[in-house]
Order: structure tokens, then sequence, then C-alpha cells
């Protein structure tokens, strides 16, 4: 019989947990009309930053989600660059 | 007799119009929107943007948003109607709760683009 070999267990560091940052700010609705507040959650490329690296709990993060989907659809945001810098105003 | 239902309407009309003719435009729908048994109730601009995409190569629009009640052969009907409009480069529908709760949110939006943004990056900040 072979010796088992021991296996070396890899246990997770915890990390501090944080409070999820719209909750704490106490906005309820997040509406796809404001881009200022999506363009948080989004990378430079447009994609939806993972809940892992945002923070936000579960139901902000599916506000935000369904928030950006329809803003992209109204073409306030890109699929594929994000957020579209206002131009200044001339006149 | 259908269900009738609250809508938030976004109109994003062509920029290289001048302001009279994009109102001739926003009025014609909303005509239109009214004769086909839809009931608007507030109505609002939110001016000349950039879009987050090019439509048909054009890359600013000017937003108008109409909270209107109806039912889904309105709504059908004006998608229709919207899509045979050229100067109408792209639309977008969503049935929210609470029209004039809907209209106020956007007015202080509006007012302050930065409100909630703020809001949060203080959170994010602390």
């Amino acid at each position: 019989m072979s010796k088992k070999k021991k296996r070396t267990q890899y246990v997770r560091e915890k990390l501090p947990t944080r409070p999820c940052p719209i909750t704490v700010a106490g906005i309820e609705e997040i509406d796809y009309k404001d881009i200022e507040l999506l363009k948080m959650f989004i990378t430079d490329k447009g994609k939806i930053i993972p809940r892992r690296i945002s923070g936000l709990n579960a139901r902000s993060q599916k506000k935000v989600t369904r928030a950006i989907k329809q803003a992209r659809n109204a073409a306030l945001l890109s699929f594929a660059s994000g957020y579209v810098e206002q131009d200044e105003i001339q006149e | 007799m259908k269900k009738r239902n609250t809508y938030e309407i976004v109109m994003v009309v062509d920029a290289n119009l001048t302001d009279e003719e994009s109102q001739a435009v926003l009025g014609k729908h909303k005509e239109i929107i009214s004769n086909i048994g839809g009931d608007i109730k507030f109505e609002s601009s939110w001016g000349r943007r950039k879009l987050g995409y090019e439509i048909n190569k054009m890359k600013h629009g000017i937003f108008y948003l109409l909270w209107a009640e109806g039912d889904g052969d309105t709504i059908e009907e004006m998608e229709r109607q919207f899509g045979y409009d050229d100067k109408v480069i792209k639309f977008f529908v969503i049935i929210v709760a609470d029209l004039k709760k809907a209209h106020d949110d956007f007015e202080i939006l509006k007012a302050e683009p930065q409100k909630s943004a703020n809001l949060v990056s203080e959170k994010l900040g602390a």
C-alpha cells in the first residue's frame, strides 16, 4: 500500500467585508438615465464590473446591471467603449 | 378592454435639424400618440447629447422624453410610426410605475446629474 500524500489545504483568506456603497448611500432605485452613476460600474471597454470587484451586494448589482443594459439600448452608453464624454456646448 | 400601462418613452431626433424642425417632429408624434389612444401626461427635453454609439453615421441626437398612458396596441403602433420617420433615429420604451414620480426624478437628475454619483463616491472613499 502506498502512502497517501497529505493534501495541503488552501484556506482562502477572508477579506474584510465592506458595506455595499449604493445601499449605504441610501439610493433605492437606479435609473438608466443616471449615467454618471452607472459609469462607476463599467470598465473603459464598457464591460460591467463583477460583484466581487465592485463590492455591491446582490440586490444593488442586479439593479445596476439592468440599468446599464437599458442605458445601452437608449444610446446613452456605448456597447463597446462604455461612457461617452459629452461635448462642451459652444454658442 | 386591454390593460392600460404607464410608459416612459425616450425619443432621439436627428441633431442636424433646427430647433423648430425638431419641435415639429416631436409635435407630430405627440399628435399620433394621442390619436391612437395614448394619453401624454408629461414631457421633457434633454437637449442635444452625444450618443453612446453612432446611429446612421450620426454622432449626436436630441433627446425627448414622454410619459404617457396607453395599452399595448398604442405602443406597437407608436413604434411603427417612429420606424417610418427618418428623423427619429432611436426610441426606447419602458414601463414605469408612477408617471409623476418618474417625471420629477428626471427633472432632478437633469438639474444635478452628478448628485447620486457623488453620494456613492463619498461612501467608496470613506
